[in-house]
């Protein structure tokens, strides 16, 4: 097996320490940064996105896979910026106000930023307004979560306290969380729903247009 | 004689039996365990069939003492008899009476943990149930099939992450529903907000909904009554619910 085939499979295993191990070797190989990143922990990422999907695997594989990733992230990362590899863009991530549970948005804005995202994570019990200032820092998709039905409404307080500010034409406004689906993204306006963390990476690069 | 059958959520037992007692109609009720909600489509699927379950003219509706809980009854569907259910996010909204004070208990405090005699005579500490709609503790036992499945370094993650909401609430309310003696139950939840740094705080259960869900007293704006023929789905706004036809599209969960 490769080392870009071991980090693969590493990241699948959410074998962090093994990951970040191999990820070092490979470097010290001179395998670029990119093709780390991509054929390794994109794609072992992208698999376990899979596997979750198909009901193989839960969410704590999807946590610690993602963990695995966001620490050879760390090492990665300063090799990737001296490559030149950009953002594909800018994400602000948060739990609407009232809501104070994260393993949702951990896990989204890990496997975004995992998939070359610059992610903005504003925390959870996130006003409306917060949402508003980070798309003037240039957040091009808000995303939000919720896991109650209770601050479920509060969704709709960004989608319109962003359009209330004049500036909903220069960002995508993407939903998640139990209790949410694609019928109720549609009746408060926003850009698109995900019902699990792999969807989600693949509906915000569908609503930047990659 | 009017007849009603009602499916109920173990953490209201006691409201729906002594609301039975004196309801005029004749009330059959059905009880489902507590924490079923941490598997909303499995207690979904459960409450469908009990619906199903249920023969023409057996009862003249079925009634649930549910809120939405977690969209667990999100897509139930009336076959022959109407179903009706409060228009309430979880239980606390019929512990409390009304979905106002729920609202308004829910804002003051979002980091609530609610405790009441029914659901602490229920449940064992391990279960890692909660009241409400949230509930996403991690239980001792689940740590040890991590430390199995993962090992150690991942399952201290897992139960970092996975246990850190508790660090964000920061309030334990007993909800007395002035049934029973729940001294024991109301000094156990003293404990597990002092165990845990939280303010303790009791309120007055109000049980008026679970009353008028079970004596047929259903107005538009706290019940939903759903016909023969349709769905329960998600409404955008203070309704919470709305009734839908069944048509050949998919619910929406």
């Amino acid at each position: 097996m490769s080392l870009i085939e071991e980090i693969r499979e590493g990241v699948i295993e959410g074998q962090a320490n093994v990951v970040l191990e191999k990820v070092r070797q490979a470097l010290e190989a001179g395998e670029s940064a990119e093709v780390i990143l991509n054929q390794g922990l994109i794609s072992g990422m992208q698999r376990v996105g899979e596997l979750f999907e198909e009901g193989t695997v839960f969410v704590p594989e999807m946590l610690i896979a993602a963990r695995a990733m966001d620490k050879a992230l760390t090492v990665l990362r300063p090799h990737l910026v001296e490559a030149g590899v950009q953002p594909i863009a800018k994400v602000a991530i948060g739990t609407v106000k009232g809501d104070l549970h994260d393993i949702g948005k951990k896990l989204v804005a890990m496997m975004l930023e995992g998939s070359g995202f610059e992610i903005m994570d504003l925390g959870i019990n996130v006003p409306p307004e917060k949402f508003v200032d980070a798309v003037r820092q240039g957040a091009q998709v808000v995303a939000l979560s919720a896991l109650l039905t209770t601050t479920m409404p509060n969704m709709k307080d960004v989608v319109d306290a962003i359009d209330q500010a004049g500036l909903r034409r220069q960002t995508r406004v993407i939903i998640g969380g139990a209790p949410v689906n694609q019928n109720y993204a549609d009746q408060i306006g926003a850009d698109g729903f995900a019902p699990d963390a792999s969807s989600a990476v693949r509906k915000v690069r569908e609503l930047v247009g990659v | 004689m009017t007849h009603y059958i009602a499916l109920t959520c173990s953490a209201l037992a006691r409201s729906v039996y002594a609301a039975a007692a004196v309801a005029e109609p004749v009330v059959s009720v059905r009880l489902f365990d507590q924490g079923l909600h941490n598997a909303p489509r499995s207690l979904r699927g459960r409450l469908q069939a009990a619906v199903d379950a249920v023969t023409p003219g057996e009862c003249d509706a079925i009634l649930l003492a549910y809120g939405i809980c977690g969209t667990a009854t999100i897509g139930l569907t009336a076959h022959h008899t109407p179903l009706v259910i409060p228009r309430a996010h979880d239980c606390i909204t019929l512990y409390l009476g009304s979905r106002r004070r729920y609202q308004d208990e829910f804002d003051a405090y979002p980091g609530t943990y609610w405790y009441s005699q029914d659901y602490l005579e229920r449940n064992p500490s391990s279960s890692g149930v909660a009241l409400g709609a949230a509930s996403i503790q991690v239980s001792e036992s689940i740590y040890q099939q991590y430390v199995e499945k993962y090992g150690q370094d991942n399952a201290d993650y897992l139960m970092e992450v996975m246990g850190e909401w508790g660090s964000h609430y920061n309030r334990a309310v007993f909800i007395d529903t002035g049934l029973g003696d729940g001294a024991i139950y109301e000094q156990r939840a003293r404990e597990q907000a002092e165990k845990r740094g939280w303010r303790y705080e009791k309120r007055a259960g109000d049980r008026g909904i679970t009353d008028r869900l079970l004596s047929g007293r259903w107005s538009e704006e706290e019940f939903l009554i759903i016909p023969p023929g349709h769905r329960i789905v998600q409404a955008v706004g203070d309704q919470l619910v709305q009734a839908q036809a069944v048509t050949d599209e998919p619910p929406e969960t």
